[in-house]
């Protein structure tokens, strides 16, 4: 059964009210299924903060702003599977890492 | 173009610099940067440019400093609560280095505005704007005219940096898409500092054709730890922005 550490930074950790922890996985658990168990325990504002959604040029968006092992999950170049990727023993995800910042005004 | 003898000698500590000299002082004096922001990294992006002598400084910002900006925004002072933050920019530039032209741009940011504010004739913009909403605008504008831009973040004691040439490299949409729920952040004042410097320093750099930039690298400093931490950035094959099917097309 894989051992996963997750990292969590700026916004995020305001969430999970810590920067890391870990967790052993059923083997086989994709980073989809993860994501989703993460947001049960940490309620829809943890989910709000790792899937950006939205339009663009009039299309709709859900797109994951994930790093695992430094990667980022939507380089298919790394992961092909993208969220169906599975996790290994040993795998870092990244929570929060590139800054969002946000303020109710936009502005510098 | 020349420059003059009291340039000469205002620069002169940097024209000493190897391989810098006049040829890449004139560079700089040549040069339109549109910094987009004057709040917290805008401030040490605009007065670096500034005082580095960047011929022409386009700063935009729609906004009036708060009592509670100036922790950071060391643009402005108590003297300018209630004035725009693009005019109280232009006043404080204009006394740092009274020989560089300094344009404020009182306006928001937005999909109409932006290729009127950042016009045709400029070199490269400098992200220093607090919400991913408009930093897409400029990433956009960016992609589709090919006008680099220098992407930074902060947040806390905490910062980013990257430098976004597309089609070299990847769009910022290929590194964090979307954006994000508004909320008020924490920010230390010397953490725009050193992340701002950061950005100062990455566009003389591109703007003097010295050094490396941070293609394709995200360079993440943590205050706590003082620590840099490279990672590698890669393009999303599917970007819907910058990627084979995207919506942004080089016009002819």
């Amino acid at each position: 059964m894989p051992t996963v550490t997750c990292k969590y930074f700026t916004t995020v950790q305001n969430i999970t009210n810590k920067d890391q922890e870990e967790f052993t996985l059923s083997a086989g658990t994709t980073v989809e299924q993860f994501i989703e168990y993460l947001i049960s325990k940490y309620g829809a504002k943890f989910g709000q903060h790792v899937y950006a959604e939205g339009t663009l040029d009039g299309k709709p968006y859900k797109t994951p702003n994930i790093y695992l092992n430094k990667s980022r999950i939507q380089w298919v170049q790394d992961y092909p599977d993208g969220l169906k990727t599975k996790l290994k023993d040993n795998d870092v995800l990244w929570f929060g890492l590139i800054i969002g910042g946000g303020s109710q005004r936009f502005h510098g | 173009m020349t420059l003059s003898e009291q340039e000469k000698s205002r620069y002169h500590r940097q024209m000493i610099f190897p391989n810098w000299g006049e040829e890449a002082q004139l560079k700089l004096k040549n040069a339109t940067v549109f910094v987009a922001g004057a709040g917290g990294l805008g401030s040490p992006v605009s007065i670096y440019l500034a005082v580095a002598g960047v011929g022409t400084i386009r700063i935009c910002d729609y906004s009036t400093p708060e009592l509670s900006n100036l922790n950071r925004q060391i643009l402005h002072d108590d003297t300018r609560l209630g004035k725009n933050k693009a005019l109280s920019a232009q006043e404080t530039l204009n006394r740092i280095n009274p020989e560089v032209t300094v344009e404020p741009l009182v306006e928001m940011i937005t999909e109409e505005s932006v290729a009127m504010l950042i016009g045709n004739n400029t070199d490269l913009i400098v992200d220093c704007m607090d919400n991913f909403e408009t930093r897409h605008v400029l990433n956009n504008y960016s992609v589709i005219h090919r006008i680099p831009m220098i992407h930074a973040g902060v947040y806390g004691m905490r910062g980013q940096i990257t430098f976004i040439k597309s089609p070299e490299t990847p769009c910022l949409w290929c590194m964090h898409s979307g954006t994000l729920p508004k909320t008020l952040f924490p920010i230390v004042g010397a953490t725009a500092g050193v992340i701002g410097c950061l950005e100062a320093l990455e566009a003389i750099k591109y703007l003097t054709g010295m050094g490396t930039n941070l293609m394709s690298r995200m360079l993440i400093w943590d205050g706590f730890t003082m620590e840099f931490t490279e990672l590698p950035q890669k393009k999303m094959l599917d970007c819907p922005v910058c990627g084979t099917n995207g919506f942004a097309e080089v016009p002819s």
